[in-house]
């Protein structure tokens, strides 16, 4: 497997499923968020890069296990390790700007997480306003 | 757009929508300018939690765009770097018809009588250009209640009426306290803090044609979903096209203004853009005002040389630019035993001005507020307490057991001026029309730091009497450079020429028919958010505009 194919695979939901992880409420995948980085990817290589080589760097730590399929406290153990670099921090970021931020940026299905927390928008036409229009 | 007018007026922000209204009413014909469109609800109102005035990670949601509108930041070692309007050191305003009031929170607060006198209250610290106002409070007050009335102002009658000589009662009463409110009044109690509802710009009882608020709680860094938020695109701007005599476009800057021979402006060279094409229109007008803020205006007038001012108009002394100022703001979050989150409403529901004068051994201070509704993402990045690991089961716990129960608390400092903070116009790099970019340079002075320290004290203080049982929030750990969407100063008023850019009307020093008419004139910016004050003078200064005509 080549780093740049983890991109788009198990272990990158591996780690946004542990930087975002469900309880007794739904975690960062149950949310689509693992859509919304890969969204930001898409549109920053130099994140994705770094992203792509310190997901090699977890699956080497893993030793002979697959990283994805480990654990959930083995997952947190390595994750610990890498904690402050800084494409963890930077994906840490990212993941939950697309938990949190409203659903239409994608990472927050119908705005559960705010149900989460109890934030209550107002807005008349639900979670992220009125659909965007063309300038008057 | 025409070419000629009588009066032209270059951004239709807070201070130009005013002054165009004005000078429409009074029969002139008015070209109004903005580099921004011209939006409402239905087509700004998309709510993107990452790209508005308050968290800009991705952008802004009232503008500039990213691209082709850099400037150069100078940081507190020297070095330059090119940044763009959503990066650190941008100090961004909004770039659209209404400017920051189309976007804005709306705290609607007078200055205090000792705003006005600074200097004469507490003396000039070295380094500083603190000084006072070339006029008192009682000279802005009539203006302060016509912009209270014209664009429309809720607020605590008696509770302001206790802190200001004020003649007339705000149109509209204030917006509803919540359970913050109610913990933070105990609070105010015991340090015998006098408390008041934030006067704010926003319709709480139906008003001028427009719905009241329903209490959406999705306020400040957006547009208003029933326009009950009262900005200058929705109040004066309107007004002003309703004369028949004001033409507003939109996608314009203004270049240059230009001069003849004698000095005597002549019109504006303005840039429209449409469909990628930017087209150079040199218009006439017998008068010009600039209201493009503190930041744009200092711009336009330093790129505006004249072989009469080859360093710019109104600037023989190089005050055009200095004195570069906005709000440091103290800020902390308090955590509560129980759910004080107030779900309807703008959220900022109590204030006091206890600490904005006559505090020991500092200059000034600051008036203390709770906070607009925090937005949850904007609680992650800055609410979470120190410490706090920010991925994992205790950040999700946090927020789920917490958010409800924390009361942000802040509050603008009244900053001490330094004519080192700056704007010049940078020397190699120009926007997407070839215009030299602003560079923002200096810091802000040592007393504005030993100021904002002191109101975080007693923010702290106010948390402690109102039952907080955790206090987190921090000072900046290095000097910075002040300005943002309360930017002020660049082209202060004052009595003498050799140390101001502008009469005490707001007219450029050496020229008859040059006005600027935003932040750009106050002196000193307040302990407050600046825009009733920003109101207060267009309305004023336009009126005597219009009565020496």
């Amino acid at each position: 497997m080549t780093a740049a194919s983890d991109l788009d695979g198990p272990v990158l939901r591996a780690v946004i499923d542990r930087i975002i992880p469900a309880d007794d409420d739904p975690g960062a995948l149950e949310l689509g968020t693992d859509g919304y980085v890969l969204h930001r990817m898409a549109l920053e290589p130099a994140f994705a890069a770094a992203v792509a080589d310190g997901l090699a760097i977890l699956r080497r730590l893993a030793g002979n296990e697959p990283f994805e399929t480990l654990p959930p406290d083995r997952r947190d153990a390595l994750l610990l390790g890498i904690e402050t670099e800084p494409w963890f921090a930077r994906l840490v970021e990212v993941v939950a700007e697309g938990f949190w931020a409203d659903p239409d940026n994608g990472g927050n299905r119908d705005a559960r997480s705010w149900a989460i927390i109890g934030y209550l928008h107002g807005l008349p036409e639900g979670p992220s306003g009125p659909p965007e229009q063309a300038r008057p | 757009m025409k070419p000629r007018y009588d009066s032209i007026v270059i951004g239709a922000g807070a201070g130009g929508g005013i002054a165009a209204a004005l000078l429409a009413e009074s029969g002139r014909s008015v070209l109004l300018i903005d580099r921004g469109p011209h939006e409402t609800y239905a087509s700004a109102g998309h709510r993107d939690h990452l790209r508005n005035q308050r968290i800009s990670t991705y952008g802004h949601n009232a503008g500039p765009d990213i691209d082709g509108n850099p400037r150069v930041a100078v940081d507190a070692q020297g070095a330059a770097r090119t940044v763009a309007p959503h990066e650190a050191g941008y100090q961004n305003n909004a770039a659209i018809v209404g400017g920051g009031t189309f976007v804005y929170g709306g705290q609607a607060w007078r200055f205090l009588p000792k705003d006005f006198r600074m200097a004469s209250s507490y003396g000039v610290p070295a380094g500083s250009s603190l000084t006072d106002w070339p006029f008192p409070y009682e000279e802005i007050a009539p203006w302060y209640e016509r912009a209270e009335w014209e664009v429309g102002v809720a607020g605590d009658s008696p509770g302001s009426a206790a802190i200001w000589p004020r003649a007339r009662d705000y149109p509209m009463p204030p917006v509803p306290r919540g359970p913050a409110g109610a913990v933070l009044q105990r609070g105010a109690e015991a340090l015998g803090a006098p408390t008041l509802t934030p006067p704010l710009l926003i319709n709480t009882l139906p008003r001028a044609g427009r719905a009241a608020c329903i209490e959406c709680g999705s306020c400040v860094g957006f547009p208003c979903p029933t326009d009950a938020k009262n900005g200058t695109q929705n109040t004066m701007v309107p007004r002003a096209l309703a004369t028949g005599g004001c033409e507003l476009v939109t996608f314009a800057t203004a270049e240059r203004i230009t001069t003849d021979g004698n000095g005597r402006v002549t019109g504006v060279s303005i840039l429209t853009e449409a469909d990628g094409r930017v087209t150079r229109h040199e218009v006439a007008a017998s008068e010009v005002v600039v209201s493009a803020g503190a930041i744009e205006t200092a711009r336009l007038l330093l790129a505006s040389r004249s072989p009469r001012e080859p360093q710019g108009l109104g600037n023989a002394f190089g005050e055009v630019g200095r004195h570069l100022q906005g709000h440091s703001y103290p800020g902390l979050f308090g955590l509560f035993d129980h759910d004080v989150a107030i779900d309807r409403g703008p959220g900022v529901t109590i204030a006091t001005t206890r600490w904005n004068h006559d505090n020991p051994d500092v200059i000034g201070g600051g008036m203390l507020a709770d906070d607009f509704t925090v937005l949850p993402i904007i609680f992650w990045k800055r609410g979470l307490p120190p410490g706090t690991r920010r991925w994992g089961k205790t950040a999700k716990a946090f927020m789920r057991d917490n958010y409800r129960r924390v009361i942000q608390m802040k509050g603008p400092v009244h900053e001490i001026p330094s004519p080192d903070a700056r704007v010049t116009l940078d020397p190699a790099v120009t926007d997407r029309l070839g215009r030299p970019v602003a560079r923002l340079s200096g810091l802000v002075h040592p007393e504005t730091v030993r100021t904002m320290r002191f109101m975080h004290e007693r923010a702290i203080d106010w948390m402690q009497a109102a039952g907080a049982t955790e206090i987190w929030g921090d000072m900046p750990p290095q000097p910075w450079l002040s300005a943002g969407q309360h930017q002020a100063g660049t082209c202060r008023m004052g009595s003498d020429p050799g140390d101001s850019v502008t009469d005490p009307l707001g007219k450029v020093w050496g020229h008859d028919n040059l006005w600027v008419c935003d932040a750009s004139l106050h002196p000193t910016n307040g302990g407050f958010n600046p825009v009733l004050t920003v109101m207060a003078l267009a309305f004023r200064n336009t009126a005597h505009m219009v009565a020496a005509a």
